[in-house]
């Protein structure tokens, strides 16, 4: 009896973190599109643009991810702007990874050898082709240990939208602990689902970093 | 607009959670450089028996995430006979979290010193404990000092994981500031403040010691 049901509770995490790992695909595609955009207006130093990005940016990466779930969820709704619970979380999920992206590809094209730019220019690219045939690629090739690490964090930062009620695996492993009253397990399991996730993704980025610097 | 005299009625109770804040980041901050400094030189003892437990803790504080690590140690340990109040349960999950961190900036920083200077202790006849404490370790402090104050910025932010145990730092006090007065610029605006001047000195503070390392770094090279 006991082990079928300790067997069901795992199964039903195991559904619930399905839900977290749900929102990776389209996390970071907004993070990878805008941070881009973001690491291209700031190194073009764009007037006004750029100082508006600066900001947008230090403000995301000196807040606790924490406080901007409260702050869009519980705080924007006196404005009349109202998101729900999983509109909250990709939004901020979203936001953090496009702000720390946008870091790293900055960092990425800072790293570029200015021939590169200029080898762009001299064969008569138009803007628009220099970056996407040319340095985009670079960048992309270069960063690759820092997105998987992004999607790392991205995945750890999913547990925290529970808070404001969004059906995951860590509301469900509380759930459970409050009917089983067995905490080891109901977290452990989903430690150990974490874990199994991001352990692997932690070594491919390792891995990756040790070619790119090769 | 903006409510002045309501900032003003509610700032003390900012304050006293800014104080909070601080509280709980010194004292896991200076316990994890502890038990980092420890981890991180234990984990080059060549020893398997050694070396495993404390690759799969870090490998576990790494891929887990905070507020599972935090239930963990608050829920979980009772189960042991551990009471804890949730102040306790905070600093123990904070300095674990931050002290693998750091433990691993520490391996690397011991790795960086030139293999000479341990060689050079043991002709000097220095027992292990003292060419740590006086030839190594001031050494690999003074170059893993600005990823340490990095480590220590992102160990500011992770407290506000403590409002989940309903302790009174800033993002627990501004949710309830919030939730009494219906004002949310108001009650957010000066805690995200609050972050962000902790988080632009940090970040100036780490602009200064590159900068100063710079210099002092070369001479001694030369």
């Amino acid at each position: 009896m006991e082990s079928i049901s300790f067997f069901k509770q795992v199964m039903r995490l195991g559904l619930s973190f399905l839900n977290n790992l749900m929102f990776l695909p389209i996390v970071l595609a907004i993070g990878i599109v805008l941070g881009m955009l973001i690491a291209i207006a700031r190194i073009k130093k764009t007037p006004v643009v750029s100082q508006i990005m600066i900001l947008f940016v230090e403000i995301v990466r000196g807040s606790p991810f924490l406080m901007i779930v409260f702050v869009v969820y519980f705080g924007l709704p006196y404005l009349g702007i109202k998101f729900d619970s999983m509109q909250t979380a990709v939004i901020v999920l979203s936001i953090t990874a496009t702000a720390y992206l946008s870091e790293v590809f900055r960092s990425g094209f800072l790293a570029i050898d200015r021939g590169q730019f200029e080898a762009a220019d001299a064969l008569g690219l138009s803007p628009f082709n220099k970056y996407i045939l040319v340095l985009i690629p670079q960048v992309i090739k270069m960063t690759m240990p820092s997105i998987v690490g992004q999607l790392v964090m991205t995945i750890k930062d999913t547990s925290i939208v529970s808070m404001v009620g969004v059906v995951e695996i860590v509301r469900t492993s509380r759930q459970i602990m409050q009917i089983t009253h067995r905490p080891i397990e109901a977290f452990g399991i989903v430690a150990l689902f974490f874990v199994l996730v991001c352990y692997p993704l932690i070594s491919i980025s390792k891995t990756l970093e040790k070619r790119v610097s090769r | 607009m903006l409510d002045f005299r309501l900032i003003g009625q509610y700032l003390p109770d900012f304050f006293s959670a800014l104080g909070m804040t601080l509280k709980i980041a010194l004292i896991s901050g200076a316990l994890s450089l502890v038990v980092g400094t420890i981890l991180g030189m234990l984990s080059l003892v060549n020893n398997k028996a050694v070396q495993t437990p404390i690759k799969l803790f870090n490998g576990f504080i790494r891929s887990s995430p905070l507020l599972v690590q935090l239930y963990l140690v608050h829920y979980g340990l009772p189960t042991f006979g551990i009471l804890l109040a949730a102040f306790q349960s905070a600093i123990i999950t904070f300095t674990l979290n931050t002290g693998s961190y750091i433990s691993e900036i520490v391996r690397g920083g011991l790795n960086s010193i030139d293999k000479g200077q341990y060689e050079a202790s043991k002709a000097l006849g220095l027992s292990w404990f003292k060419m740590m404490w006086k030839v190594i370790l001031p050494q690999v402090f003074k170059r893993i000092l600005p990823p340490l104050v990095s480590q220590l910025s992102y160990l500011i932010k992770d407290t506000s994981l403590a409002a989940v145990l309903s302790i009174q730092e800033i993002t627990y006090v501004s949710r309830s500031v919030s939730s009494t007065t219906y004002k949310p610029i108001e009650s957010y605006g000066v805690p995200m403040l609050m972050y962000l001047i902790i988080y632009i000195l940090f970040s100036l503070l780490s602009k200064a010691i590159v900068s100063s390392g710079k210099n002092p770094a070369r001479v001694k090279v030369a």
